[in-house]
This record gives structure tokens, sequence and C-alpha cells, in this order.
């Protein structure tokens, strides 16, 4: 909110500077998001008096003034107001002074006369709506005054940020001036003037009120004024009301918004002649229209809460009056509504049907329900005097009174939650200053606190702390080590292993990249990846980041395709959480992955991406310490990869460890390619994370060595048509390791192709003992018994 | 006497040095002067036969002079090793490309996150963790941020749709799910499953719903340090060494630290924590709009509606909380000018970390 700084220090009695002042709150109380400097009417107006004036010669409509601006500026200005008068003090626009409006006013000759300057209407200085003459400025205003500096508006404007807490009492000019008359040292200004009650006649013709929705409303006053004048509200209150950025309606309104302004309390007035009856508080009814002041109707709910008469429901409590009983120029009597409105009540409300209004903005920051009676005198004092009416009658309906509370504060407390002694004295100083009661208990070295009311926010000693705190300045609490017992932080596996897997990954040329969490429809079906599984937003920035991620891969493709407009090949990677609906009706499933993504460059041409990626995959096993990772054929597991669709059918594996399915790997299906506007170069790879976390070798076991040396022999094979498609080179070596064992220790493929509808394979192997040199017919009958085996169970033939 | 000849073998031996043109030459000199029947060896060989004193002198000068002799053969003969390779036909030129061997790059973030837990962890703290997606409950509720209070709109929040939520909760209420607005998330999570005393740090990523811009990004990250044990061994001053300490540490001098006072439902009292400039040394600069101090988060201290949350008694328990954005510190520290780099996955901006 924006703060006059005139009117703060009006109600505080503060002197310091508008600076000062925002310093002083900066540092104890709330944050200060800026000053700035406001001229609402230029310096070169100047107030003038009207020492004669003629009738123009050469116009009816118009007079000639001689306007006395100063001891030597006497100067003659051209008017065509109704209103001017002899004597009569006005606000004068020296010729260049450019107006609110944007208007420049020039030294003219108006019909033959020299017209040096402007006196200036109400509309014209910015200062309300009313054209219909000249503006009157009280008689006792200094001739030659600076017009704007003599009335206040030249002003700074403070813009302070209150939060949620102190909503309740610092949304108000009143409220501010007291922390800023309490950080000052003294009692605010604004209570040594408090107005008389005002005198409620006997025969108290206030309609009668009525609450039945209790819990929004815990209190409802109400006034009835006859005889009002509506018109134009005198210059200060309209200034006030400029400065506090809100525009002047007519005196009605403006002192229910001044009010507001002054002490937080948001009040209602209605035009008493609309009302039929007595005044009910209400819940509306089912499906209940009322059109508000803002010309929308709005169909309400039960939950609403509304106020009615015996017929209708005239406003939207708490939030906007009704149309229909609004105050306008020609009501006569007005029923005055002071309040205190249950805030949850108000913020659903206001939520549901977004209205966010300046009223709704304090009654869902729970005031406090006294505060009440002190405003309607206040409201009572305004009502008589600026708008003539005459107090017919008042009603309060405050079932349950909210009475102050006590806290105990124990002196021990403060020093555990500062770190620091405050002295008892300090202490008790602080708290009186913000106006609590403060009393030592006694035999105890601890305080009994009385809150008042309009601090909803003090409610146990850590509130208490806090005020003492900060009205003796944190920068006062010295930095303290803790002295506690030197003992090692627990340690976190995973997150070292993380740290670990992208280290490794980094080191082996991996970039990593950071995604978006949620995608459009449009990623999804490009990636053919399953619309039901996926988590929905309910309000999402856009469509196109609707739903939450199940897999890392959109993001990274759509990635992957911007970078190769850079670059020609590229590896990254990504690791964070993916989503999915669960199996139960509302679970969501959160997991970490590990997705990759590697671009072989175009001219590379020999190498297929999918093995130079699986080949980056496994030697990550091995510097990751897990155990072997087998590529399996995800035809021969049961589970379904939730990317399996958007891999290439017949170029892509599961990634299994010991018969738990970690992950999966392939090239692209052409499709997907194809949608994400990329080739063929591309591998990809999605891994579980906890899953590779929790087949991580824990601990590592030493093997002797081998003493005596391998007997190496190559052993090439052709396998015929029949047997292409199923034999793989997964089989085979596990074909060879079964029938050469146990000499044969080692096998490693050296060459595969197919020629003719066959499929050669080459292998070294390896044979020894661990506990001697082994005999070259050993080796030989060994060799025989694979090729024999070869032979009969694959037909393969050997090739020489 | 053995001494002079032992000093004319030296002289004799250098002097044909000189005038030795090839490699074999070398070799004879060798065998001629440091063979096994040279002159010098068979002085060394009889010394057995010299009397002590004799002994104690020509002994030490007929080692040195052979180890001098060593040297001389050494370095002639590297002499004539190096003459005989033709080193120009074998230049090459070294300012030519390496072989290339692709480099990864961490994200800035991680990199970041990384060098805090180093800090945070030789200062005994554990490194705690908590789902993105995460209830209603522990993102606001339990955190003292209840339904229809004007706290929640601190937070611009995204929501699950509602056919996500799960059904049945503690207020028997239908609970319903978000993404974590802030890494306070993890506070209760937390607690339910440790007993005080325990210091954690919760790095991670965090949602708001916020259009973005050039400083606005509605996917950052932020970090959350809690520290909490009995009431007296933790307070505002405690909260204060550590986080002078940690900025210290991190920015590799002395950081100050002030506290402004602040609202958040989870902490009482509240704090807004300024550190002094770490680029003018708090004198004033345009980075810290010539106030010397920069803006870094909100501290606390954990509010004992959050402990009772937890399932802490009241008042039993007392620490402190602060977070702050790790995306701003990356910011700061790196000289990044637009936020939504972190997130582009443009590997032109990775590849500079």
């Amino acid at each position: 909110m924006k703060y006059s700084y005139h009117w703060l220090k009006e109600l505080s009695g503060t002197k310091k500077s508008a600076d000062a002042l925002a310093k002083l709150l900066m540092t104890h109380a709330f944050e200060v998001e800026g000053i700035e400097k406001c001229s609402l009417v230029p310096a070169s107006v100047i107030v003038g008096k009207v020492v004669k004036l003629e009738r123009h010669k050469n116009a009816d409509t118009l007079r000639v003034a001689r306007v006395e601006c100063g001891k030597k500026d006497t100067r003659t200005i051209v008017c065509g107001a109704p209103n001017i008068a002899l004597e009569q003090k006005v606000a004068v626009a020296m010729p260049g002074t450019v107006l609110p409006g944007g208007v420049e006013i020039k030294e003219a000759t108006i019909r033959g006369v020299v017209s040096k300057g402007m006196i200036c209407s109400a509309k014209e200085l910015g200062l309300g709506d009313d054209h219909s003459g000249i503006l009157v400025l009280p008689e006792h205003t200094p001739v030659g005054a600076l017009f704007g500096k003599y009335f206040g508006l030249d002003d700074s404007l403070i813009e302070v940020k209150i939060l949620p807490d102190r909503g309740s009492d610092a949304l108000s000019y009143q409220g501010l001036a007291r922390e800023i008359a309490a950080l000052d040292g003294h009692a605010p200004h604004f209570v040594k003037v408090i107005p008389k009650i005002a005198k409620v006649p006997s025969y108290n013709r206030c309609p009668k009120i009525k609450v039945t929705y209790k819990n929004g409303c815990r209190r409802y006053m109400g006034m009835l004024f006859s005889d009002i004048s509506v018109g134009e509200s005198p210059l200060w209150l309209k200034i006030k009301l400029l400065l506090s950025g809100l525009r002047p309606i007519n005196s009605v309104v403006d002192v229910t918004n001044y009010l507001m302004l002054l002490t937080g309390q948001p009040m209602h007035a209605f035009d008493a002649d609309t009302l039929h009856g007595g005044v009910t508080v209400r819940p509306a009814k089912k499906k209940e229209k009322l059109m508000l002041l803002n010309g929308v109707t709005y169909i309400l709910s039960p939950d609403d809460m509304v106020i009615a008469d015996e017929k209708r429901a005239l406003a939207l409590a708490g939030i906007m009056g009704g149309s229909t009983s609004s105050v306008t120029e020609k009501t006569k009597n007005v029923f005055l509504e002071i309040a205190h409105f249950h805030g949850p009540t108000i913020r659903r409300t206001r939520t549901r049907h977004a209205l966010l209004t300046d009223a709704s903005y304090r009654f869902e920051r729970n005031l406090d329900p006294h505060r009440v009676k002190e405003v309607a005198r206040e409201a009572a004092l305004l009502m008589t005097t600026i708008n003539a009416g005459k107090m017919m009658g008042m009603r309060d309906v405050y079932p349950k009174e909210q009475k102050e509370w006590k806290i105990t504060l124990s002196l021990q407390r403060i020093e555990d939650v500062l770190g620091e002694k405050v002295p008892l004295f300090e202490a008790v100083q602080y708290l009186a200053l913000l106006g609590l009661g403060v009393k030592k208990v006694s035999g105890k070295n601890a305080l009994d606190v009385t809150v008042p009311t309009r601090r909803p926010d003090l409610m146990d000693e850590w509130d208490l702390i806090e005020e003492i705190g900060r009205m003796r300045g944190y920068e006062k609490i010295k930095a303290c080590p803790p002295f506690l017992p030197l003992v090692a932080g627990e340690e976190n596996q995973s997150k070292r292993f993380e740290r670990f897997l992208k280290e490794t990954l980094v080191a082996s040329g991996f970039d990593e990249v950071m995604t978006y969490s949620f995608y459009g429809e449009k990623e999804y079906s490009l990636a053919r990846l399953p619309k039901e599984r996926h988590c929905e937003l309910e309000n999402p920035m856009s469509p196109e980041q609707r739903f939450l991620r199940l897999s890392l891969l959109p993001g990274l493709l759509r990635k992957t395709r911007d970078n190769l407009r850079y670059f020609d090949a590229l590896d990254c990677f990504e690791y964070e959480s993916v989503f999915s609906r669960g199996a139960k009706k509302g679970s969501i499933e959160e997991k970490k992955k590990l997705s990759l993504v590697t671009v072989l460059p175009k001219k590379n041409k020999e190498q297929s991406p999918f093995f130079v990626l699986k080949g980056k995959i496994q030697s990550l096993r091995a510097l990751l310490d897990i155990s072997d990772i087998s590529f399996v054929l995800p035809e021969e597991q049961s589970e379904k990869s939730a990317i399996q669709d958007m891999l290439h059918p017949t170029r892509r594996a599961l990634l299994v460890i010991e018969g738990d399915v970690v992950g999966m790997i392939g090239e692209l299906h052409p499709f997907v390619a194809q949608g994400f506007g990329l080739d063929s170069r591309v591998a990809v790879a999605e891994l579980d994370y906890e899953k590779l976390f929790a087949h991580r070798l824990k601990e590592a076991f030493y093997v002797p060595l081998q003493k005596f040396p391998y007997a190496l022999r190559d052993l090439s094979l052709t396998f015929p048509a029949s047997f292409r498609k199923r034999v793989t080179v997964a089989i085979v070596e596990k074909f060879l390791l079964d029938v050469g064992a146990p000499l044969l220790r080692r096998v490693e493929l050296f060459d595969i192709y197919e020629h003719d509808d066959e499929k050669s394979m080459a292998f070294h192997l390896s044979f020894g003992a661990a506990d001697r040199t082994i005999m070259s017919e050993e080796m030989d009958r060994a060799f025989d018994a694979i090729v024999m085996e070869a032979k009969e169970r694959f037909e393969a033939r050997l090739r020489l | 006497m053995l001494q002079k000849r032992i000093i004319d073998i030296e002289t004799e031996a250098k002097q044909a040095l000189t005038i030795i043109k090839t490699l074999p030459q070398l070799e004879e000199w060798e065998v001629t002067y440091l063979g096994r029947k040279s002159a010098l060896n068979e002085i060394l060989k009889n010394l057995k036969n010299l009397t002590t004193e004799e002994k104690r002198i020509v002994g030490p000068l007929g080692n040195a002079v052979k180890q001098r002799l060593f040297q001389s053969l050494a370095t002639a003969r590297e002499a004539f090793m190096e003459q005989s390779i033709d080193w120009d036909a074998q230049a090459i030129d070294v300012t030519a490309p390496g072989v290339f061997c692709r480099d990864g790059h961490l994200h800035p973030i991680t990199r970041l996150t990384y060098e805090i837990e180093d800090i945070f962890s030789s200062l005994g703290f554990s490194l705690a963790d908590g789902p993105e997606v995460e209830s209603e409950w522990y993102n606001f509720d339990a955190l003292n941020v209840p339904a229809d209070h004007p706290a929640r709109d601190m937070q611009d929040t995204f929501w699950l749709a509602s056919s996500e939520s799960k059904q049945k909760t503690r207020n028997k209420k239908q609970e319903r799910y978000l993404l974590r607005t802030q890494t306070s998330a993890v506070q209760v999570r937390y607690m339910e499953t440790h007993k005080p005393p325990f210091r954690i740090i919760i790095p991670g990523r965090i949602f708001r719903n916020e259009a973005t811009d050039v400083s606005h990004e509605h996917t950052f990250h932020q970090f959350e340090c809690l520290m909490v044990d009995e009431p007296g061994k933790v307070s505002v001053a405690t909260f204060k060494y550590i986080a002078e300490t940690f900025f210290s540490s991190f920015f590799g001098k002395k950081v100050n630290v002030r506290l402004r006072p602040s609202f958040f439902p989870f902490t009482e009292p509240s704090f807004e924590f300024d550190i002094s400039c770490v680029l003018c040394g708090a004198s004033g600069c345009p980075v810290c709009k010539q106030s010397g101090w920069l803006e870094i988060g909100g501290a606390g201290m954990v509010h004992q509606k959050v402990f009772e949350a937890a399932g802490y008694k009241r008042g039993q328990y007392q620490g402190f909380a602060w977070g702050f954005g790790l995306t701003r510190l990356a910011m700061m520290k790196y000289k990044i000018t637009d936020i939504r780099l972190l997130m582009s996955g443009d590997l032109r901006f990775i590849r500079q970390f």
C-alpha cells in the first residue's frame, strides 16, 4: 500500500523525513518498496484573491477580474465561471502551467482583453469532477502561497509492503502511524483526538439487524442518517483520497473510503430509501442473482454471504455493494454498515467470483471486531458534519465480544530464541510502546502481556519475541557459533551416487541439460507416449504445458533439435523427475530418471548410433560399479517400458540387471524422429535412477590375479540362413562359455557380418587354468568340442 | 705421489675426451680410462695395500675422479646421440589441433549445488530430498498456511487437476496435489522420520505459476537449510553465524549478514536476509543499487505449529530454517543476465560452465 508521508506524519507525530522514515520501517518493521515524490498540482498554481470584478465589454458571459497573486502581482484574468465573486480566494494557474489534464495555460487575448493566467475549477486541478464553477478556497488561505504546497499536494508516497500477518492492523494510516510512533518511542498523535460518541436518539429509526450467517459475521453495526446532502467532498478530504490513489466520487462514498484508509475498516453506505424492512446478514440462496456496483450480475451459492432486506439481496457482504441500493446524488437517507466479516468466508467468495476489492482484501485478513465501534464514532462525526446528516439511530449486533488475551512470556525464552539476553526493562518498554499491556509476574522471570484485539498476529511467546527482536533491532544480535557435539552428518548415499553418476557422465563427454517438467499434447503424441498415464495440471501456464512429463525424452529431443542448428553431433543427458498416474486412483508416481541422447556426426556413416550409445552405457556401468547389464529384446520380457513405442521396433533393447529391467535403449522410431525434426543419427536411452542405485556394487572384493598364462585361439563360425535370425551374439557367447567350461575363460567378439543370408561371427578365445599352464592338447580337445557342439546345435560350420 | 698420479690421470682423460670425434672412439676412451684395467682402477684396487693415512686421502679422491669421469662420459655420449638424429625431419606443428575428445559440462545449477553441498557437509549438515509433486498438506497446511489464508497468495501455485487428487486425508477432505512452491515442503516430511538434533540442507526444483521473462521463471531452484535442537542450542545468533560462515566460504571473503523483519507463516520470528555486497565490499555499486547489500532470501525460527504438524511437542524444540534461490545465486555468481537461459537446454550456454 502507498502511504502519504504528510498524513502519516500528522497521525504519528514523527519528525523524521520521508527517507529516514522509510529506513526506520525497513530496519524494524516492514519492507519499503519505494518512495516517490508526488505533486498533484504544478508549483505554478498560486493562491490569489479577487480584488476587482467587472463585466467583459465584448462578452456577456465573461467577466474580467483583477486578482492579487502576491505583494507586487495583481493581474487581469478573464473568467467565465458563474460563481466568481469579489474577495474570493482562488487558485490561479500562471501562464506556462501545464494542468493535470495536459492543458497548457498561456497568456491570451480574449475578445480584446489580455488575460494573464486562469482561475481554475476543481476539475481543472484534477481535484474532482466539479466543473460548474471555479474552486473557491477557504477565506484564511494566504495570498501568494503555492497552492500545492499549502494544501499538502506535494508529498512523498511511501510504498510499504504489508504482509498477511499485519493486514489486520497495518493496512491503515492509523495502524502504520501507531507503528511509527512506537519506533520513535512515543504514543501516536491521533489517539489524543478521539471524537465523542454520537448521540443516538431515543426513537432509534435504524432498521432492525439480524445475523443468520453466524460463522461469517461476527459483528454488524448499522447507523441511519437522514437529510443527507450528497455533493462534493471538502478539499482536504479529496486530497487525502487522491494522494492514496482513490478518485473522489461523492461526499458519502468519499467518507467511507477515507475512513477505510484511516482505520483499515471497510464500510458500506446504502440508500436507506431503497431498503424494505430490516437488514439481514444471511447465506445467499442457491443460484440467487445479484447485480453489483460493477454492473455484473453474479449467481451466488449458500457459501456466499449477502446483506439483504426483506425482499432481496442488497450487497455481497464484505466485497461489493449492489447496484440498486447504492448511494447517488439523489440519496436523502443513508444506512451505513460497519461490520466484522470472517476472513476465510470472504476469501472463498472473492476467489470464487474473482472479485478482489479493497474491502475484501482487508476483510480476508481478519480485522479487529473491537475497532468497529471506534470507527462508528468517526463515521457519525463525518456524516453529520460533511454530509449534514441527522443521526436517526444505531444498532450493534455483537453476540460474542472479542476480549483481549494474555500471554505469559518468560525471559529465558527470549534469550533462547534470540541468542542474547534482553534486559527486562527493555523488553517491557518495547511491548508497551506497541500498546500492549505488560506486567511482571511476581516471583518469576516472566511477563504477563495483554494483547489488544487489533493484533491477532500476536498469539504466543514467539510472536512477542519477534516484536521485541525487531523493535530492538536484529543488527544488535551477534553471530554466535553453536556448541554442539562433533558428529558427522548422516551420509545420503543416493545423493552421493547421483553426483558420481553426473560427474562420470560429464567426464565421458555428456552435457547436462535441464528442461521443464511439463509439456503439451503435441509432445506426448509425437513421442507416442500413452496419454492415459499422464498427470494433468489444473492451471497450466498454457495448453502447451498442461501435462507432467512421463519421460524426459520429449523435452530432450526438442532441445536436441534446437542444438543441432549449432552443433553437428552431441551427447547430452537430463536427470530429473518424471510423473505418472499410479495404479490406485489418485496416486501419483514420481521417479527420478536418467535420460541420454547421442547424435552422431553427419559424416560418421560407418557407426550405428545404437552401438555408440550402448558402448557409452557399458563403460558407464563399469565406472559406476554396477554389475553386468544385459541388453534384452523387449519381446522377451513381460514388462513394458513407457518409451517402448518411441523406439525403432527392431533397434531397441531393454536394459536388464540381474533380471530387473532398469531402462531402455534404442534408436528413435522413424516416425518419432521425423516428428521431432531429427534424422537417423540419434539414439536415446532412459534409465530408472532408483534401480541403478539399488544395483550398484556396495563392496569390492579382490580376486587373485591369474598366475599362469592363457592360451589364445580364434574361432570363426558361420551360421546358415535358417539360424540367422535366432542366433544373437549373446546366445553364442553364452553357448561358448557353457560348452568350453572349465578351460575356456574368456570370449571376445571381434568380427560379425552377414552375407548370402548367412551370418558369421569371429571370437578370440582364451583358455587357461588357475593352477597350471594348460597343454596344447587340452586346448585342442576343448576347441574341437565347441566346434562339434556348434555344428550340432546351430548347424554352424567352422570358417578357416 | 699417488694423489698427483690420480690428478694427472683426470687431466689426461679430459684432454683425450676433447679430441674424440666418433662413438667408437668414445667407447675406446671408456676402456682406457674407466675400464677394469685402467690406471685409475688399478690404483683403487690396490688401496688395501696402503697405510691407513694414505687410504684416507687416496680413496675418496680416486672415487671422486672416477665419478667425474663417468659424468663426462655420459655428457659426451648424450651429445653424440643428439647429433645422430635429424630432429628437423621429425618436426610437427604443435599449434595444430589436438585429437578430438569431447568434454561434457555440468549444468551451472548442478555445479553450484555441489559447491554449496560441500560447504554445508563440512559443517556437518546432511542432504535431504522430497518429491516435486507434493500434497497440499506438506506444502501449505503443515507449514502453517491453512486453506483460505491470504498467505497462500504469497506464492502462485500450479495445482494438479482435481481428478488427480487423493480422496481421503487427515482432515477428511479431498487432498489436492500441487507442484511444490518451496523446498520447505520437505521440512515436515523429514521431521516425521527424524528426531532432533539434526541439521539438513534440501536443494531442489520448485515451481511458481508466473509468466516468464528476463528475470522470472516458473521453474527454478531453491536451497533450504534446517537446523533443529533443544531450546537454547539453536537461536537467531546461531543462524547468523551459520549464514555468515556459509557465505564467507562460498564467496571466499568475509561476508556480513543483515536481518530485516518479515513474515513467513512457517517461521516466527521471520526475516529477510541480506548479505554485504561481495562486489563492492558494501561500499555501494550498481549491482547492489548503491545500498551495499544484496537481498538473498528468507529465514526464521521454525514456527512451533510446524513442529506440532510433525508430531513434536510445542516448545520442546527450536531451530532455524532458511531458504534462498539457487537460481538467483547462480545468476549472481556467473553474471547470467537472462534467467531463461538456465532452462533453455542451449548447449552454447551449458558448455561455458
